[in-house]
């Protein structure tokens, strides 16, 4: 395995910003208020339709902000690893997959330096 | 996602599906009628601006969601960042096509506004015409002439009006003319209502995605055992006797790789390791005991599947032997689908009885167990199975679900099948033939039973299939294929990959998700 978790924590931290992004088109979306027109046909179907687009909308951000937060939570299961171990960045799939190599392939970060590389980029700075 | 599902009675006959069908959207085929004071009283341009909001929506989701599927992990190498990409590209693709759908949803609006203002303008002027002239306007549009008048006719015993008296004359064409405007308008408004309403009906028939449940990148310690059966390797993950569901995952094309065949057991591993944290017992088996086409031109051929149908309608027997109370749970994904139609559409005479007794397709004597000692009565026609599933498949061999002839344990089989939105394969079927068969998520191919509302289908199984198809399910289905020319058309290639990673397939396979205070142990 060959993983930077800093960086792949930053990722996570761009990939939650966009599901806040999507979560909050969704929101207005859902609360566009609704529109009643002559023949009541349309309007009733913009009223079921639209808040049906924005759950799936959300829901689909809950996923995705969900999927980011469980690779960050890895990434951080990595570092808790290395730092008691002392080695390179690696894992349980590590153990599976190969040579546990950091970015670069070589000497890595102490574990204290890459914990809170991490925790900075876990908290969007 | 495209989906269709079905439940139906095994004996594939031609009659109505178990549940009924889903109630028609209210939009459909209302009888709602537009008045004069309604369309006058009606706000074109607030319907305008609630268009213009839809749009710069539907658009920040797209661009979003393009961004997202941009941020690749990159600083990441190892077979548990393909599974997150996918998750990562699973989502933001369900939100590029939900960002196109309100996209829509604001086209079709403004179209509606622009015929309210053209039917309103047109209304408030012929109401005027009316009103200055002392006429009647009634609330369908229809103009009569003043109530002096009207006595008038009632006093000449309802002659005519050319007949009235010198002076008025008139009446009678002005009130015909403005009569027939005004009704052509309220016929434009309605009109422009229903289609609009059948669009949005459409636009919008989507399923709400799962709720999230935890996930690790990382593989779990469950381990898994090889069948190694002459056909090719069968792995079972979970312990197939206890299991209350056994689900069987037969892959497609280069399948028959080392590295196929890892994959499919570490997605085993990981699906039985979730329901086991879910307090679910499930087993898994995965299916590569054929020799799979090893590229897309090889798999055009049905040659392979036919091979594989015997071998997998023996293990489809040997697991009801093994656990006759399990669910089972069959599952096409790709190629992997095809053989399963085979499977469910063959006979052991026609797959393997006319290569010789001795021994099946390619020399496999398929009459070996897979599972233990033999037992297993291998039925006629047919396969085992209670739930068939089909992911991304080209088409299975039959024109309907209704063809396939599935031996459940209550005589009820359910098939569905599913699409990724992006799904290349989209491009080899069609709803009326295909490589394989017609597109098995088109409408007409399972009846509407088991179908949610966003992805009901509606057409019986049996003849006249697709009779009773309704605007919505090939509105929504229309609709999924623009979404999918919208996703090539920003790059995304690789969604015929991402079935095994996708939460709404696990969702399929697991159920919902537990709450925290359904969770095993949960204190």
């Amino acid at each position: 395995m060959n993983i930077d978790p800093p960086m792949v924590v930053a990722t996570c931290t761009r990939l939650r910003s966009r599901a806040e992004d999507a979560h909050r088109v969704a929101a207005e979306v859902q609360g566009l208020p609704a529109v009643s027109t002559p023949a009541g046909a349309f309007g009733a179907a913009l009223t079921r339709g639209v808040p049906a687009l924005a759950t799936a909308a959300a829901g689909h951000a809950r996923l995705l902000e969900q999927t980011a937060r469980d690779v960050e939570r890895y990434c951080h299961e990595v570092i808790e690893v290395d730092a008691e171990s002392g080695h390179a960045f690696g894992g349980p799939e590590g153990q599976l997959g190969g040579a546990q190599l950091g970015m670069g392939g070589g000497v890595a970060p102490p574990p204290e330096a890459r914990k809170r590389a991490v925790a900075g980029a876990g908290e969007g700075r | 996602m495209s989906g269709a599902s079905a439940t139906r009675p095994e004996a594939a006959a031609p009659g109505p599906s178990v549940a009924p069908a889903p109630a028609a959207p209210p939009s459909q085929g209302s009888t709602a009628t537009a008045t004069v004071d309604g369309l006058l009283a009606s706000d074109a341009p607030g319907l305008r601006s609630r268009s213009q909001n839809l749009a710069e929506s539907g658009s920040q989701l797209r661009d979003g969601a393009n961004a997202a599927r941009e941020d690749a992990f990159t600083a990441w190498d190892a077979p548990a960042r393909e599974r997150a990409q996918h998750r990562v590209d699973s989502s933001a693709n369900q939100l590029s096509g939900l960002g196109l759908s309100v996209s829509g949803v604001a086209v079709v609006a403004r179209a509606v506004a622009e015929a309210l203002s053209v039917a309103r303008t047109v209304v408030a002027a012929g109401v005027a015409a009316a009103r200055s002239a002392h006429l009647v306007v009634h609330p369908n549009g229809s103009v009569e002439p003043p109530p002096g008048v009207l006595a008038l006719e009632r006093a000449t015993s309802g002659l005519p009006l050319p007949a009235y008296p010198a002076g008025m004359p008139l009446f009678a064409p002005l009130c015909a003319a403005l009569s027939a405007t005004l009704r052509a308008a309220l016929a434009l408004v309605e009109a422009a209502e229903a289609s609009g309403a059948a669009a949005v009906g459409a636009l919008s028939a989507v399923d709400a995605p799962p709720a999230p449940r935890a996930w690790t990148p990382q593989r779990p310690a469950r381990p898994s055992r090889t069948v190694y059966s002459p056909a090719g390797p069968v792995n079972v993950t979970g312990d197939l006797r206890a299991a209350e569901t056994i689900i069987t995952l037969v892959s497609g094309v280069n399948s028959s790789d080392q590295g196929a065949v890892y994959g499919t057991q570490e997605w085993a591993e990981q699906l039985v390791a979730q329901a086991e944290a879910e307090g679910k017992r499930v087993a898994v088996v995965t299916f590569h005991a054929y020799t799979a086409p090893g590229s897309v031109a090889e798999a055009v051929s049905p040659a392979a599947a036919t091979q594989a149908a015997p071998v997998l309608r023996q293990l489809q027997a040997e697991l009801r032997n093994v656990n006759p109370d399990a669910q089972l749970h069959l599952t096409g994904y790709s190629y992997g689908s095809v053989v399963v139609g085979a499977a469910a559409t063959g006979s052991q005479d026609s797959t393997s009885g006319a290569r010789g007794a001795s021994g099946g397709p390619g020399g496999v004597d398929i009459r070996s167990p897979l599972l233990g000692p033999a037992g297993a009565r291998v039925p006629d026609h047919g396969v085992d199975a209670d739930r068939v599933t089909f992911l991304g498949s080209p088409g299975v061999q039959a024109h309907s679900s209704g063809e396939l002839d599935i031996h459940a344990k209550d005589g009820n089989a359910e098939v569905s099948a599913f699409r990724v939105p992006g799904d290349l394969i989209g491009l080899t079927t069609t709803p009326w033939l295909g490589a394989h068969g017609p597109d098995p998520v088109s409408p007409d191919f399972a009846p509407p039973a088991a179908a949610p509302p966003g992805n009901s289908v509606p057409g019986n199984s049996g003849p006249g299939a697709g009779e009773s198809s309704d605007t919505t399910s090939w509105g929504r289905y229309a609709w999924d294929r623009v979404v999918d020319a919208y996703l090539w058309a920003h790059g995304e290639w690789n969604s015929h990959s991402s079935y095994l990673s996708d939460p709404e397939i696990d969702e399929h396979f697991l159920g919902p998700a537990p709450t925290a205070t359904q969770q095993p142990g949960h204190r």
